[in-house]
């Protein structure tokens, strides 16, 4: 073997006393891809911080290409070759694709002036190299999550990257885009730059990297071949335990569905939709980004009202105008970006978790009754075990899977009949993914009825009863989970697209 | 081809500018006289130069509300200091004391927004109150009438002059100029020097920015201390154009300079807005309130039809970037 691209020798790092880094030890080679793997909390952005020099450690070492740091800046980071391609990219929205691109290394070249043709030109270059076509005039805010993340990739490589680092790299991204994404990492192979994903998608990270280092507690707990792990062994070494997950049994309870669709459609989304909810079902529908399974959510739910087509709730005929009329029809929905649309952040754990029954917390004179209020907190939090959690704490303290939970907190409080959960595990980590899923079982075991929509084809064979694939706003498959295969699933979503 | 130059704000601007002056002129023939004209863009001037500064403010994703203040500031001292020496001299000299003035200023916004991280709307209203009050106070209150000469020399500086139709003359102000040198330079900056883009940058993501390696600091000390700059300017033209000084003047108009800005076309939220637009946007407020005026409309009627057209302008402009952005989703 020869020097390592970079080497991290004994880290420790503490803050105020807490140990994140615990003696970790880390290597990659150049041209090698590398996942970085564990739970919420257990150092890995520490680490990564440690490496673009944002943190400075307390004890360790690093070498770079061999050469010794004791101490590295941000600076001698970038210098070195390292590039990170944060989970919102760092671009700027207002400024073109070439502008974006090249804006870093022109900075770093120290420039005053800015020559348009020329930047066009190197932004070009960069784009080719990696075999990319998007319009260099196209304003980055324009684009969808794919492109962006290609742009900040030809971004970074124009810097002279050597270690590309990539925070969560697929989170926002459809199964389609993610193949592609992965055909880029090998050019990066190709061309001796090596790669390192942050990600939480177990099989992501089997089929992707050629290497994991694991971390668990701020300790190095595995480091090896991804070919020597299977996903039982990986969630193991993750989360310190077994986690034994059982599919889902759908008991059928009674004859009378809770919700009839009838072919339910939307201009430009989607069209003909029909199916069944029984009481205590979990229906899963997947399908990629923009086959119009969130509006079909959306339009259950009242947000984008359907165009045509009838809904049944209990056997009556109702309108879904309004998220009025859905919350009147006992339905709940959980959309799929959290952080904007499902919780207030910056109140507190408690007040999030009433906030959907909060007209029925009023006093005598319409004011809130603190007492009521208390009690209602204290009944829904109880219902779900979320860690580090204090009603006064705000909601942003929590880790993205607790917050998760206070979504579904908040939501039940209302008593719903039928719940519809939008990506319910995104960038949630293993642990607290197994936790979520437990408890939307136990919901539906108490007789709601609940919609579950995601691309994460595991964790719909895992939590659902039945599954519809659409595309291109159809529904072009139904089976039951027992009756089918993440392959046959996955196959079915790329089989599809490659036919239309 | 035709479609896109249409959504193009600037395009959409000169449009409604030919529009409501063929409808002005049909509703009162002097409006469209050369001679009004001159008048148009002789009360363009100061509003057009505060304009590059509000742009870039706004560029930069802030909003300035003490520009006013600080140009009133700028000329009121010195006018007054000039009066007292009894000054023979150019009026390039006071220019230069009334812009170094309104730089400092400018660096006491910029200061206080990138040391304590403070919103910019929230320190520009305190310096606003700040800066007027010490005037107030401190330098003076009384209206200054007896300029030096080069001021009055100024304020009849025509860059030629043309015979109306029934004898009187009318003349375009050599300040047009100024104006359009200032706005080459301003067009140049934004669009080819890093620190222009820079601007850009921050305005789109600050954070981004940081991350990229640019000294955000830096940029929004030249971004305020180029606003002050450009406010004192613009301050003493104003004095020398009226010819008076008057320290309770100017301020109470910033927000026509920071609408007419954002029709055309700039938005603090997404980082955008080019020097054309502003220059249109501050040419349609100008034109018409100058009509109005023709038409006999009362002030407050004035003020009312102001305000609708600006609420009715940036709605336009709101509702064309829903559009494109529903469009590519």
């Amino acid at each position: 073997m020869g020097t390592k691209l970079l080497e991290l020798k004994g880290i420790n790092k503490a803050f105020y006393g807490v140990k994140a880094l615990n003696s970790v030890d880390f290597s990659i080679d150049a041209g090698e891809s590398r996942c970085l793997i564990g739970e919420n909390g257990c150092g890995k952005s520490t680490l990564i911080k440690i490496i673009s020099g944002f943190y400075t450690y307390d004890s360790g070492d690093i070498f770079i290409k061999g050469k010794h740091y004791k101490k590295i800046t941000p600076m001698e980071s970038i210098k070195e070759g390292i590039q990170i391609i944060y989970q919102d990219f760092s671009l700027f929205p207002n400024m073109t694709v070439a502008e974006n691109i090249t804006m870093n290394s022109f900075l770093s070249q120290n420039r005053k002036m800015v020559n348009w043709k020329e930047m066009k030109d190197v932004a070009q270059k960069a784009l080719d190299n990696l075999r990319i076509t998007i319009d260099l005039n196209t304003l980055v805010g324009d684009l969808n999550v794919a492109q962006k993340q290609l742009v900040a990739i030809a971004r970074a490589i124009l810097q002279d990257a050597k270690l590309i680092i990539m925070d969560e790299p697929t989170t926002a991204l459809t199964h389609k885009e993610i193949i592609s994404l992965y055909n880029i990492v090998e050019k990066l192979h190709k061309k001796g730059i090596a790669v390192l994903f942050v990600s939480h998608k177990l099989d992501e990270v089997l089929t992707i990297s050629q290497k994991i280092t694991v971390l668990r507690n701020g300790m190095n707990v595995f480091d090896g071949d991804a070919k020597d792990l299977n996903k039982r062994k990986l969630i193991y070494y993750i989360t310190g335990k077994e986690i034994e997950a059982e599919p889902y049994i759908f008991e059928q309870k009674s004859e009378k569905p809770l919700m009839e669709v009838k072919n339910l459609s939307l201009n430009n989304h989607f069209s003909n939709v029909s199916f069944n909810l029984m009481p205590g079902e979990i229906l899963g529908i997947t399908g990629l980004l923009g086959c119009g399974r969130t509006e079909l959510a959306k339009s259950l739910f009242g947000l984008m009202p359907a165009s045509s087509g009838e809904i049944y709730v209990n056997g009556v005929r109702t309108e879904m105008e309004s998220v009025q009329d859905a919350i009147k029809s006992n339905i709940g929905y959980v959309p799929e970006d959290r952080l904007t649309e499902g919780l207030h952040l910056e109140q507190t754990i408690g007040e999030n978790s009433v906030v959907c029954v909060i007209d029925k917390l009023l006093g005598k004179i319409m004011n809130l009754d603190k007492k009521k209020m208390k009690l209602q907190m204290k009944k829904g939090l109880n219902s779900i075990k979320i860690e580090g959690m204090a009603y006064e704490k705000q909601a942003k303290s929590l880790s993205g899977g607790n917050q998760q939970k206070v979504v579904l907190v908040k939501w039940l409080a209302a008593n719903p009949k039928i719940l519809i959960l939008n990506c319910p595990t995104v960038g949630v980590d293993v642990g607290s993914k197994s936790e979520i899923h437990e408890v939307i079982k136990n919901l539906a075991r108490t007789g709601i009825g609940i919609i579950v929509i995601s691309d994460d084809i595991p964790e719909i064979l895992m939590i659902c009863n039945r599954i519809m694939v659409m595309n291109q706003g159809k529904v072009v498959y139904e089976v039951l989970s027992t009756e089918t295969t993440i392959e046959e699933l996955e196959g079915k979503l790329v089989e599809e697209h490659v036919y239309v | 081809m035709f479609k896109k130059l249409l959504k193009s704000n600037e395009i959409l601007l000169m449009i409604l500018i030919i529009g409501l002056s063929i409808l002005f002129g049909f509703i009162n023939p002097s409006f469209l006289t050369i001679g009004n004209w001159f008048n148009v863009f002789r009360a363009c001037l100061v509003l057009s130069i505060f304009g590059i500064g509000v742009l870039f403010v706004t560029i930069s994703g802030g909003i300035d509300v003490s520009f006013m203040a600080i140009a009133a500031f700028s000329m009121y001292v010195t006018t007054k200091a000039f009066i007292a020496l009894q000054w023979t001299g150019s009026i390039g000299v006071m220019f230069l004391v009334s812009t170094l003035i309104g730089i400092l200023l400018g660096l006491v916004n910029a200061f206080f927004i990138t040391t304590f991280k403070l919103p910019s709307f929230i320190v520009t209203l305190g310096t606003q109150n700040l800066f007027r009050g010490a005037l107030l106070a401190l330098v003076g209150t009384m209206f200054l009438v007896n300029v030096p000469k080069s001021m009055i020399a100024f304020s009849q500086a025509q860059l030629f002059i043309i015979k109306n139709s029934d004898g009187s003359t009318s003349g375009l102000h050599i300040g047009v100029l100024i104006v359009i040198a200032l706005y080459i330079l301003a067009t140049l900056l934004l669009k080819y020097t890093m620190l222009g883009r820079s601007m850009y940058a921050i305005g789109g993501d600050i954070v981004a920015a940081k991350r990229v390696g640019i000294n955000v600091n830096l940029v929004l000390g030249f971004v305020y201390g180029a606003a002050g700059a450009l406010a004192g300017f613009a301050g003493l033209m104003h004095t020398a154009l009226f010819r008076m000084s008057i320290p309770s003047d100017l301020v109470g108009n910033e927000l026509t300079v920071i609408a007419a800005v954002v029709l055309g076309g700039a938005n603090m939220a997404e980082g955008k807005g080019t020097t054309l637009g502003a220059l249109l946007g501050i040419v349609l407020i100008t034109i018409i309130s100058n009509s109005l005026t023709l038409l006999k409309i009362p002030s407050y009627w004035q003020q009312i039809v102001m305000g609708v057209i600006i609420i009715v302008g940036t709605s336009i402009q709101s509702y064309n970037q829903k559009k494109r952005v529903k469009g590519i989703a």
